[in-house]
């Protein structure tokens, strides 16, 4: 197989973009078409990457960042799953619920963190609160939905056969919601990784999201661009760990993306290694 | 026995059902044919406990029937298999009342008697439409309900495949003796199978005619008597041929 189609065939496809970028950007610097100080060279922000490493600062701010955005992240879910399982599961709860979280929902989450950091302070516990927020919308709003779109006629064969209650929710409901959950799931994720950095905005002392702000600050733009990659890279990173993880609980699913993807596995086998 | 007391059901002021009075004997095979929306499977619904009639009962052995009983297995008009399981799992998700290490051979041993063994292991999204209908025949048929409902089970199906699960419905009968209740469109498949066949008409679902067919099984579908049943039951939807009229072919 040509390098190309083995490129296109396993996914490579994707990098081709990023690569003609890259160029572009040693182009551009190579030749001083653009200033060091607005754009630096490639180089110059690997050099910041191995700068910030051996000073050990690199994975305290990584560090800092992932615990920040993984206990956001489960606040949020938990608290989106409760409330949100409470919402798709009762029509009660659902009429006293829906409409509260619809509204907050129509607030801009950055408009909050003047009230958080006055009620919490500008520590850990108002950044963990708006990262939480943001992830709470769409494991809210996925997991109501998922639970609502079950197939009703799923839900008789069970009652037929005896099912209810518990039996019911483990057998047929949560198996028949996963796919909309780990949808709400990635979202979720996702928010907590935009919102990471709102809240390191605010007054944070480590945290990528403070050396993009400290390399402004200090005019350091190759710490900036180096920043914002590693964002990048975990952002990337752990959706498609999630991805997979929920890949491997829906695998029954049949769905267009799952046929499509099955058709270019088909195509290579060697795609399947990769996975 | 199973008895069917004036029921009828209205669906946000829509009649589907008139009053339907019906009594079943322990063991017996009932036959339902009616054309589309005459409210065949509201009746089966009703029976099975899914649905509540707006008026009238069910009773079931002299319980009056609340919602669904271990004791009634219903096959749906359409598959509903859980997409999530692999066709043996839909099977066994009957048998949730049966000690664990049975599940398993039991389900197994039903597949293969619809002709699904080699498929056990798959998802439902694999199979074919007849296929999927046979592994939910297989799974209304495991657990071995003392009543069975069934909701036109071998429409989807070709006619030899119809044939043998037919055969295998009348094997099943044979050995437990469940009272059965299905619906079918095929009028030949009733009478073929049945003691009775109810007639039923439309607007408001109401039973139109009964008939006991006394003949002994099996019954060759080409028995004459079983075509003059025939003939009744189709002058009774209005579907007979008219024979005084010319034959269109002919008719230039
Ligand atoms: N849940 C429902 N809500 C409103 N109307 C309904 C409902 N279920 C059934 N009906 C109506 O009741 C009537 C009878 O429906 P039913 O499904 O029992 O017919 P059927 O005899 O089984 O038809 P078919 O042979 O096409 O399966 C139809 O007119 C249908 O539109
Ligand atoms: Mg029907």
């Amino acid at each position: 197989m040509s390098l190309r189609a083995r490129l296109a065939a396993s996914g490579g496809a994707g990098l081709v973009l990023p690569a003609l970028l890259l160029a572009l950007w040693g182009a551009l610097t190579r030749f001083g078409l653009v200033p060091p100080n607005l754009l630096p060279a490639p180089l110059a922000v690997l050099r910041a990457f191995r700068d910030l490493w051996l000073s050990g600062e690199l994975w305290e701010h990584i560090e800092v960042t992932l615990l920040r955005v993984l206990l956001g992240f489960l606040l949020g879910t938990a608290a989106g799953t409760v409330v949100g399982a409470l919402s798709g599961y009762s029509v009660p709860w659902r009429r006293l619920l829906d409409p509260t979280f619809q509204a907050l929902r129509s607030i801009p989450s950055f408009a909050w963190i003047p009230l958080f950091v006055l009620w919490l302070g500008i520590f850990e516990a108002s950044k963990l609160t708006l990262i939480a927020l943001g992830a709470f919308f769409p494991v809210y709003l996925n997991t109501m939905a998922g639970i609502q779109q079950v197939d009703r006629k799923l839900v008789e064969v069970a009652r037929i056969h005896g099912y209810g209650g518990v039996a019911l929710v483990r057998r047929v409901l949560l198996p028949a919601t996963l796919p909309a959950y780990i949808t709400g799931l990635r979202g979720g994720l996702g928010l907590a990784w935009m919102f990471v950095v709102a809240a390191e905005f605010m007054g944070a002392s480590e945290g990528l999201g403070f050396l993009l702000i400290d390399g402004q600050q200090t005019g350091r733009p190759a710490n900036i661009i180096a920043a914002v990659m590693l964002f990048a890279v975990f952002g990337k990173a752990s959706d498609v760990a999630l991805a997979a993880l929920g890949r491997h609980f829906v695998s029954w699913q049949d769905s267009f993306q799952s046929a499509q993807e099955r058709t270019a596995d088909a195509a290579d086998p060697s795609r399947l290694q990769e996975v | 026995m199973l008895q069917i007391r004036r029921v009828s059901k209205r669906f946000e002021g829509f009649a589907a059902l008139g009053e339907i009075d019906l009594a079943v004997d322990r063991g017996e095979i009932t036959g339902i044919v009616g054309t589309s929306g005459c409210g065949k499977s509201t009746l089966l619904r009703i029976v099975g406990g899914l649905e509540t009639p707006s008026s009238g009962s069910v009773v079931l052995d002299g319980v009056t029937v609340a919602g669904p009983r271990p004791e009634v297995g219903l096959v749906f008009q359409e598959p509903r298999l859980m997409p999530w399981l692999s066709v043996r799992e839909n099977v066994e998700f009957a048998l949730a009342r049966h000690p664990r290490g049975q599940r398993r051979p039991l389900a197994e041993a039903a597949l293969a008697r619809v002709g699904l063994g080699a498929v056990a292991e798959v998802l439902p999204q694999a199979l074919s439409g007849g296929m999927a209908q046979r592994a939910a025949i297989a799974r209304a048929l495991v657990a071995r309900p003392q009543v069975l409902l069934l909701d036109e089970p071998f429409s989807a199906l070709d006619a030899f495949t119809r044939f043998g699960l037919q055969d295998h419905l009348l094997d099943i009968w044979r050995t437990d003796r469940p009272t059965m209740l299905f619906v079918t469109h095929d009028i030949e498949e009733a009478l073929v199978l049945s003691d009775r066949v109810v007639v039923m008409r439309a607007r408001p679902g109401r039973i139109h005619a009964q008939y006991r067919i006394d003949l002994p099984r099996p019954r060759p579908r080409t028995e004459a008597r079983l075509q003059a049943w025939k003939e009744r039951i189709l002058e009774d939807l209005d579907l007979a041929v008219k024979t005084d009229a010319p034959d269109p072919e002919f008719a230039i």
